[in-house]
């Protein structure tokens, strides 16, 4: 039998390490990769079947039009990625027209950019309404676990233990598309969103099926530590979580590498959450139960005897 | 054992039934219980797809007032009317339309495969068929060499890729045309209109036209369209023209400058027509130069057969290149067409007897495209009154026969003023704009008045609509014609009501005949268009019609790719249990799509993730029981009796995981709305029916599949219900401690 409990000063260190290097990234570091839907604007997709058109000949047609400050990116084959700020109708007309006068040669079918523009009250709105998303629903999922395990002693620590090992999770995803972001230029947009709050639906089954296991051992009441229920209730579904993980990281991946890049941003988010998920569920979360058992929850009981 | 067979049929049921509602594409059940119409044959498996699948624009408005206050619901409600109609007249798939927000005050607009142009081209006379139009789109001089025509009730719908909109400067002036237009320019440069001509005998001293007494010239219009002879010829053929040599002819100014036959020509007419009437004969040459006068360098001129191939005298066809419809000036009275030039310069020679022309552009509209459809919704309503003369009461002359076209007079009472052919001129009818604006419309609200049976509309007016109003309601209720005053809003009549007496207080109503759902709708689009209500876009996503199926296809191969692993791995890791999971893992798959095509559910990109992550969920309890069947069995339990137990502690780990996904769900789907973007409830939707279906069939199909296979010989072998590598199946508890 591993002993997950008397290894956890290392996973707790990493663990802080990582969500506190994840803090610095969002708040003192280059932070998130904002979308569109969080900063509002209009993102354009252009493909001009003339490979010589280079990023800068683009740059001088959106600052004619009055984006000068306009973010593009060569995206390879003449193809460019521009984000500004929001452009109304008659700009993108001008837009159009100025691409028309550029390259005369290409039909209206050669130059059709894809726009997705979102009005600056719009993306306020997506992003406080994300954060209290997020919020109503870890304040859901507390009262369920306070009441799904209501017959155990301390049926609280259960919800809050859920909750923080949901929040490390969400920590290190965030810190995760920040290094994405500036390796692979990965936005967040709203379906990051969708994603980030998978992966709290995602940390938190994973966690309730370890509690289960804890929740059924406690019940059986073998007279032995909780630690040691908790360890055994940790070896015993390690195969299972370890199972249901690498079953759906497999679906995800072969989603990644055969589906199209659509989804890519998505993908990965899930991805860093079901692996985040899996660890946190039982380095975290059932640690965070014996910790609080043995010490309270700001450490300052006498540790008990460990068996 | 009677259980589980039992059991398995009911399985054996719902996956026949479940793939019968897969592979039929579209079925329609209509029984007085249940009324469904589902399933869409253009589509995989029938399901219906979102935008991003299919591809298409989803566009968000905020609604303000003209005098910025954010517009109520009830203003939405009208804005959304208006919206409607402008979407659907511009005719391509069928656009949703809905309010977002609680309370509304957003409007979605979703407008499915817009990536893509579409041209309706009527021409005067049907002379263009759809292969050449075909042709002409796909030629170097329009370019779209992908663009299909095909022939719906007398219109040629050509469909294309996306056209250049107009380029517009700050002020919205058009600089640079729209492809469409040019489309249409090109269309009648290269189509040549035909006229068909005849030149009239002229009574030398009267200079009055005879009656002609072969009828050729004098049932001008009949003969000219019905005759199979006026299609144009290829080339002109002067030898064929009656010889006259008049050597002045050939100047050009006088033929322009004289308004009356020339006496020249008289002397040789007068020798072939006899003495009561001069035919001014006319040469080919003639014709051509007049025409080249007013712009038609090189016409195709033509004489006109009958049907024994004689040449009909002075009986001409002319083609004329570049003819095009009629343009408005700023009084909206239609400018001379290049056709009109032609017939007065030709009418400045002789007088003709016929001018018709045939193949001008009748209808033209183009459809399609983002800009198009933008520009379409953009619009402020306008609304218009108008004073409507209706049909004449009695017959316009005596003895005419009255009604006309065999109406009855009671149908004649209401189709006098309700059909468009009978309000017009040539029944005596006619409209008259009235300068009442729909800024001058203060008010307008469904309600009931004393002594009005049924539901009424309310409208008051601002000081100048009062004073109109007042001016036509009292010329309609002085009229002995029984006029109406027609309101329109974006050019569709709303209501067309009479008046008794002048309305001079500013306030009236209108009634008849309205249930109360109408009056209300009347009143809503009344006062939206009498409130311009400005809709500013705040989000739009465009989504490339073939990028769309492209990632749907990506999205289904790398999801029977991810779904194939899975299976392999549980058959080979868990080997019985990990089959059973699989055969289950199918049926949930199966289950769940045909779930999805009959609630109906719309499959979105993030649909399809949620879709790819159920799948795990669901695996996760196939997971669970093996493990925990795993776990008995090393205990020394029998098969069958671990297989139950294991099943019976997974189920609390199942449910309240499963519990906490869908409360994520239900929380997902409850702001996805308010997080402005339908990706987000579209895959709460799916996940949280996914989840739901997962733990139907984890728990049921699986055990009723497991206890099967475990009362047959496989039942037997211990360790092919155990995952590879488990020690101790047969020894007693405590082995792993």
């Amino acid at each position: 039998m591993i002993d997950f409990i008397g290894k956890r000063i290392w996973f707790a260190g990493a663990s802080a390490i990582l969500v506190i290097a994840s803090l610095l990234l969002l708040t003192v570091g280059p932070g998130l990769n904002e979308g569109i839907d969080f900063t509002g604007g209009t993102s354009t997709t252009l493909q001009i079947n003339d490979e010589n058109v280079q990023t800068d000949d683009v740059r001088t047609i959106f600052a004619e039009a009055g984006f000068g400050d306009a973010l593009i990116q060569s995206t390879g084959g003449g193809s460019f990625f521009i984000r500004t700020e929001v452009q109304n109708e008659a700009a993108q007309n001008d837009i159009l027209a100025a691409l028309n006068r550029a390259y005369p040669e290409q039909s209206a079918n050669d130059i059709r950019p894809e726009v997705t523009t979102v009005g600056k009250s719009v993306a306020d709105d997506t992003v406080s309404n994300a954060i209290q998303a997020m919020v109503v629903a870890s304040i859901f999922i507390i009262l369920f676990l306070f009441w799904a395990f209501r017959a155990v002693s301390a049926a609280y620590r259960y919800g809050l233990a859920a909750v923080i090992a949901l929040a490390h999770d969400v920590f290190l995803t965030l810190g995760l598309f920040v290094i994405l972001g500036e390796l692979i230029n990965a936005e967040v947009n709203a379906s990051f969103i969708v994603g980030t709050l998978t992966v709290i639906g995602y940390s938190v089954n994973d966690t309730i099926v370890v509690f289960d296991r804890i929740r059924e051992n406690v019940r059986l009441g073998t007279g032995r530590s909780f630690r040691a229920v908790v360890n055994q209730s940790l070896n015993e579904s390690i195969m299972r979580s370890l199972g249901t993980s690498f079953t759906t990281a497999v679906v995800i991946v072969a989603m990644l590498l055969f589906g199209g890049a659509t989804l890519r941003d998505f993908l990965l988010v899930l991805l860093a959450g079901v692996i985040v998920g899996t660890y946190s569920s039982i380095f975290i979360a059932a640690q965070v139960l014996v910790f609080w058992e043995e010490r309270g929850f700001f450490g300052r009981r006498r540790p008990a005897e460990a068996s | 054992m009677r259980r589980p067979r039992r059991g398995l049929v009911l399985l054996a049921i719902l996956f026949a039934l479940s793939v019968a509602v897969l592979t039929v594409p579209r079925f329609e059940i209509d029984t007085f219980l249940l009324n469904l119409d589902r399933g869409d044959e253009e589509n995989l498996l029938g399901l219906s797809l979102g935008l991003d699948l299919e591809g298409g624009s989803h566009l968000v408005y905020k609604a303000t007032k003209e005098d910025g206050y954010p517009a109520d619901a009830d203003d939405l409600e009208g804005v959304r009317k208006i919206l409607e109609k402008r979407v659907s007249s511009f005719g391509l798939a069928e656009p949703t339309i809905q309010l977002l927000g609680s309370p509304a005050d957003r409007i979605l607009v979703q407008l499915p495969g817009l990536s893509g142009a579409t041209i309706a081209v009527t021409f005067d006379g049907n002379t263009v068929a759809a292969e050449e139009l075909e042709a002409f789109l796909r030629s170097d001089i329009v370019g779209h060499s992908e663009a299909t025509v095909s022939v719906d009730d007398n219109q040629l719908i050509a469909k294309m890729d996306e056209l250049r909109p107009a380029l517009r400067d700050v002020d919205g002036n058009v600089i640079n045309d729209s492809e469409g237009d040019t489309i249409r320019r090109s269309l009648e440069d290269n189509f040549p209109v035909t006229a068909v001509i005849s030149f009239a005998a002229v009574d030398p001293e009267t200079g009055a036209v005879p009656v002609v007494e072969d009828g050729t010239a004098g049932d001008a219009g009949d003969g000219a369209t019905t005759d199979d002879g006026v299609a144009p010829a290829p080339a002109p053929q002067p030898a064929a023209t009656p010889s006259v040599d008049g050597s002045d002819l050939g100047d050009p100014e006088p033929v322009q400058a004289d308004a009356t036959p020339e006496p020249v020509e008289g002397d040789n007419v007068l020798a072939d027509a006899g003495p009561v009437t001069i035919v001014p004969e006319i040469t080919i040459e003639q014709i051509q130069e007049v025409l080249a006068d007013v712009g038609v360098p090189n016409a195709l001129v033509d004489i006109v057969s009958d049907n024994t191939g004689m040449a009909i005298e002075n009986f001409w066809s002319i083609e004329l290149p570049g003819v095009r419809a009629p343009e408005l000036d700023e009084n909206d009275d239609q400018l001379p067409t290049l056709a009109d030039d032609a017939r007065e310069a030709l009418e400045a020679i002789s007088p003709l007897a016929v001018f018709v022309t045939a193949g001008t552009i009748e209808l033209y509209a183009v459809g399609g495209g983002v800009q198009e459809a933008k520009h379409l919704i953009g619009q402020t309503a306008q609304l218009d009154f108008r004073e409507r003369k209706c049909g004449d009461l009695t017959a316009p002359n005596l003895g005419d026969p009255w009604p006309p076209d065999g109406l009855s007079p009671e149908e004649w009472a209401t189709a006098r003023c309700t059909d468009e052919t009978y309000w017009n001129p040539p029944y005596g009818g006619g409209e008259q704009a009235i300068d009442i604006q729909g800024s001058d419309l203060t008010d307008a609200f469904a309600g009931t008045q004393p002594g009005v049976v049924g539901p009424v509309v309310n409208i008051s007016f601002n000081d100048h609509g009062s004073d109109e109003f007042c001016d036509v309601t009292g010329r309609i209720s002085r009229a002995t014609n029984q006029d109406v005053l027609a309101i329109y809003l974006d050019g569709e009549e709303l209501v067309a009501p009479s008046a008794s007496t002048a309305i001079c207080n500013g306030s009236a109503f209108i009634f008849g005949n309205f249930t109360a759902e109408r009056a209300r709708t009347v009143s809503i689009q009344l006062r939206s268009g009498s409130l311009p209500v400005e809709l500013e876009l705040i989000q739009e996503r465009n989504v490339d019609a073939t990028l769309g199926s492209d990632s749907l296809k990506k999205s289904m191969i790398a999801g029977v790719i991810g779904l194939a692993l899975v299976l392999a791995f549980m058959i080979l890791y868990y080997k019985v249990p990990g089959v059973v999971a699989s055969l289950a893992l199918i049926l949930y798959a199966v289950v769940l799509l045909a779930l999805f095509k009959l609630i109906p559910i719309t499959l979105t990109l993030s649909g399809v993730a949620a879709l790819i992550l159920s799948i795990g969920l669901a695996v996760d309890a196939n997971i669970l029981i093996a493990e925990r069947t795993k776990e008995e069995l090393r205990m020394g339990r029998a098969l069958l009796a671990s297989i139950t137990t294991g099943f019976d502690r997974a189920w609390p780990s199942i449910r309240d995981s499963n519990i906490s996904t869908i409360i994520t769900c239900v929380v997902l789907f409850w702001f996805g709305d308010r997080l402005g973007t339908s990706l987000i409830q579209g895959f709460a939707l799916t996940l949280g029916i996914g989840v739901v279906v997962s733990m139907f069939t984890a728990f049921f199909a699986s055990r009723v599949i497991m206890r099967s296979i475990a009362g047959t010989g496989v039942g037997r072998r211990i360790d092919s219900f155990v995952p590879v590598g488990t020690v101790g199946v047969d020894r007693a508890i405590g082995a792993g401690e």
